[in-house]
């Protein structure tokens, strides 16, 4: 039982990175009608500066003096840096190459955020190798037992921030000015803009926002546990966040919630049980299960509801 | 003026003549039929060019020494008459295997509009599934299928598999079926690598593969793998060919043949349904499409193509490991399709061509673009070393084709046509 416990704290602190993940994607997806299948790549550009800023550079290449790898700066301050590096390059990635696809095909935005995804994703390679790397964080391996549970400082870390910052997010949806005016352009973007809302600036700072969400939650999988992190696991995340914003209904905020944390209950609960599945019916197929896990719930889900739990039902006309 | 231009000039009368009076079709006229508009080789000029393409294909490993032109070999060279170096051929023999799955792509994106990303998975799935029924199985005595039988049990299987996703493609729409469709590559990787470990081996991944052989006549059976030696299996009416050149003829007819399928398919009751469910589902079912079935039907055809493509690949390469399967091959075979035009037969071979070739001369004529500065040659662990410099080519040129170029190759082709053909009054 305690065990039992031991995965959901992880799940929940899982659940909580996905969350963030899956809250960038319904966030763009509200503003443009379109999946952001670069998510990764906002993922990785997060953790790469990060991992600058917190001094990765000048462990890394001693002996190689450039301005950038001098710096080192305690892991907060990095991450702060990082988020809002990230939100910006995501704010200029919709200006520069993003807007220019407003009213093309979906088809034909979908494949730029892929061809979008891939060129960073090998100009980080090729900027920082595709070695794993690991940021000088204060969480460390440090856990506390609770009855017989063991929780990892990094999950309550994880779990607090996400909160927090999910809460100061649908704040500022729900209640400021340009929340409301995303929400307006979500819902219907010419009455919006005929209240002198600015629809490319809701697009812009949609995206801001989504790149900052997906760069801290890069850091936050990356820090504690003694993880080190490379661009291909941060991608799995990105394919575990699908489902999820899948399951909650792609435009939804509270989906994403519901979804992410659920997504990540389920696929850490499958990690912890897996082997012992294997051995229940002395089977080897269950080994790395959690990773399509996910899709299994997810495709149940769709059986059901078709445009997930919260999304709302596409009106179609002929 | 001279015999020859005298000569010339009544050549030429004589041809307008004939293309006058409907002689000579020159296809450009607009379709007065439905028979008519549902040739597949439109005019005379489309038969002639059929005609140049056949003998470029017999041609191309060997040379045109046997009709009279060229001669010696020469390596690593592209001179028309003289034979391909087996580099060329190892090009197109990749980009014959990328078109086929690629066509198969276009009919289910293009012309059916259901964005799918999951051919990797039914390509891997070709691949692994030649290796079982092509070796390890001998459900007939103690030997395995032949190779003909093998491809097709698994090219029908690939359908059906690719089939079953239809249902799923009835309920959602758009960018919901593509997240489907990464899951099935996501769970694919996990099939190969973790769960069928007795076919695929597992991550070390699997070196068995039967090459391709076609029974000629009873007893005699030409093998395409072993064509280097004389005698034998090698022997094809006396002559020896090298691996490359006998996969560069089987991979191309399997293009050629897969070409005028989908050409006619598109020319067809079940082409023109899936068109229509293209452009508004919901109004051609109205109209009397049946909408499930176009669907499944497109389906199930992107997963025969894509099981073949898997079957040569598989057969060609000999090695086939899970990571070969993963979301960014299917993406390139998306590219492929983006680049050589979005709803064409055509320039799905365009896009082929494009992006086997992009790959492959990047790696090897270095030179060509050793003058960017930062480009590195070395196989460092960071920089821009030539394998990274490839995909971030590979990502510009999805994002600069849709964003200038919308209709890919294809829409350039066309273009050059109508420049031509409107000349003098074309703008």
């Amino acid at each position: 039982m305690n065990q039992f416990f031991t995965f959901v704290v992880q799940g929940l602190s899982r659940g909580a990175i996905y969350t963030l993940v899956a809250l960038g994607f319904v966030i763009i997806y509200k503003a443009t009608h379109v999946l952001n299948f670069g998510q990764a790549a906002l993922m990785s550009v997060g953790a790469y500066v990060t991992y600058t800023v917190n001094g990765g550079l000048k462990e890394q290449f001693p002996d190689n003096f450039r301005p950038w790898t001098i710096a080192s700066f305690p892991w907060v301050v990095a991450l702060i840096v990082g988020v809002l590096v990230t939100a910006a390059f995501g704010f200029l990635v919709e200006r520069i190459v993003l807007s220019k696809f407003r009213n093309k095909p979906v088809f034909a935005t979908i494949m730029a955020t892929f061809g979008l995804a891939i060129i960073v994703q090998f100009l980080i390679g090729s900027i920082w190798g595709d070695d794993s790397i690991s940021l000088k964080e204060p969480i460390g391996l440090r856990y506390y037992k609770v009855g017989g549970v063991s929780i990892t400082l990094q999950s309550i870390v994880t779990f607090c921030v996400a909160v927090v910052v999910v809460a100061c997010f649908l704040l500022f949806f729900k209640r400021s000015r340009m929340g409301t005016a995303m929400r307006a352009t979500a819902y219907d973007q010419e009455a919006a803009m005929a209240q002198g809302i600015s629809a490319r600036r809701v697009y812009g700072v949609s995206w801001a926002i989504s790149a900052g969400l997906a760069a801290l939650a890069a850091v936050l999988l990356s820090s504690g546990n003694g993880s080190s992190i490379t661009q291909s696991s941060l991608q799995l995340a990105t394919f575990a966040a699908f489902p999820a914003i899948i399951i909650g209904g792609v435009d939804s905020t509270n989906g994403a919630i519901v979804g992410g944390m659920a997504i990540g209950l389920a696929e850490q609960l499958m990690f912890g049980y897996q082997q012992k599945i294997n051995n229940a019916f002395s089977t080897h197929i269950f080994t790395n299960f959690h990773l399509v896990f996910p899709y299994v719930i997810m495709l149940i889900v769709l059986l059901v509801r078709p445009y997930g739990i919260f999304g709302t039902k596409e009106v179609r006309r002929v | 003026m001279t015999g020859a231009h005298l000569t010339l000039l009544a050549l030429g009368a004589i041809v307008g003549i004939l293309i006058r009076q409907g002689v000579i079709d020159h296809g450009h006229r607009a379709a007065r039929n439905y028979a008519a508009d549902s040739r597949v080789f439109r005019g005379n000029w489309a038969k002639m060019r059929m005609a140049v393409l056949a003998l470029l294909f017999v041609s191309a490993p060997v040379g045109m020494s046997w009709i009279g032109v060229g001669g010696m070999h020469v390596p690593h060279t592209f001179i028309p008459g003289l034979p391909l170096s087996n580099f060329w051929l190892q090009v197109l023999v990749f980009a014959g295997i990328y078109a086929i799955g690629a066509i198969g792509l276009n009919l289910l994106i293009g012309f059916t509009g259901q964005i799918s990303l999951a051919q990797a998975f039914f390509i891997g799935f070709g691949a692994y599934a030649i290796g079982y029924f092509g070796m390890d199985i001998t459900p007939f005595g103690d030997h395995p299928l032949p190779f003909p039988l093998a491809a097709f049990i698994v090219v029908v299987l690939g359908a059906v598999l690719s089939s079953l996703i239809g249902p799923f493609a009835l309920r959602l729409r758009g960018q919901y079926l593509a997240v489907v469709s990464i899951g099935l590559v996501v769970a694919g990787e996990w099939l190969f690598a973790d769960v069928f470990t007795w076919i695929t081996k597992g991550n070390t991944g699997r070196p068995n593969f039967p090459p391709a052989s076609i029974t000629i006549w009873p007893g005699k059976t030409m093998t395409f793998s072993v064509l280097d030696a004389p005698g034998g299996d090698a022997d094809f009416f006396g002559y020896t060919f090298s691996k490359d050149a006998a996969y560069f003829w089987l991979v191309w007819a399997c293009v050629a043949v897969v070409t005028l399928v989908s050409l006619n398919l598109i020319r067809s009751r079940n082409g023109r349904a899936m068109m229509a469910v293209r452009d508004r589902d919901l109004s051609a079912e109205i109209i009397g499409v049946r909408q499930a079935y176009t669907k499944i039907w497109a389906f199930a055809i992107c997963g025969a193509f894509a099981a073949l493509a898997g079957v040569l690949y598989g057969s060609y390469f000999s090695f086939v490991q899970p990571s070969n399967f993963s979301n960014a091959y299917s993406i390139q075979f998306v590219a492929m399709i983006i680049v050589g035009g979005v709803g064409s037969i055509r320039g799905s071979i365009f896009g082929a061509l494009a992006i086997a070739m992009l790959e492959r001369l990047i790696e090897r004529y270095v030179w060509l673009v050793d003058w960017l500065p930062f480009l590195q040659t070395n196989n460092a662990a960071s920089g821009m070393t030539v394998p990274r410099f490839i995909k971030v080519v590979f990502g510009l040129l999805i994002i600069l084709f849709l964003m200038f170029f919308p209709l890919g190759l294809n829409g350039l082709w066309e273009r050059a046509k109508r420049y031509v053909r409107t000349w003098p009054f074309s703008a």
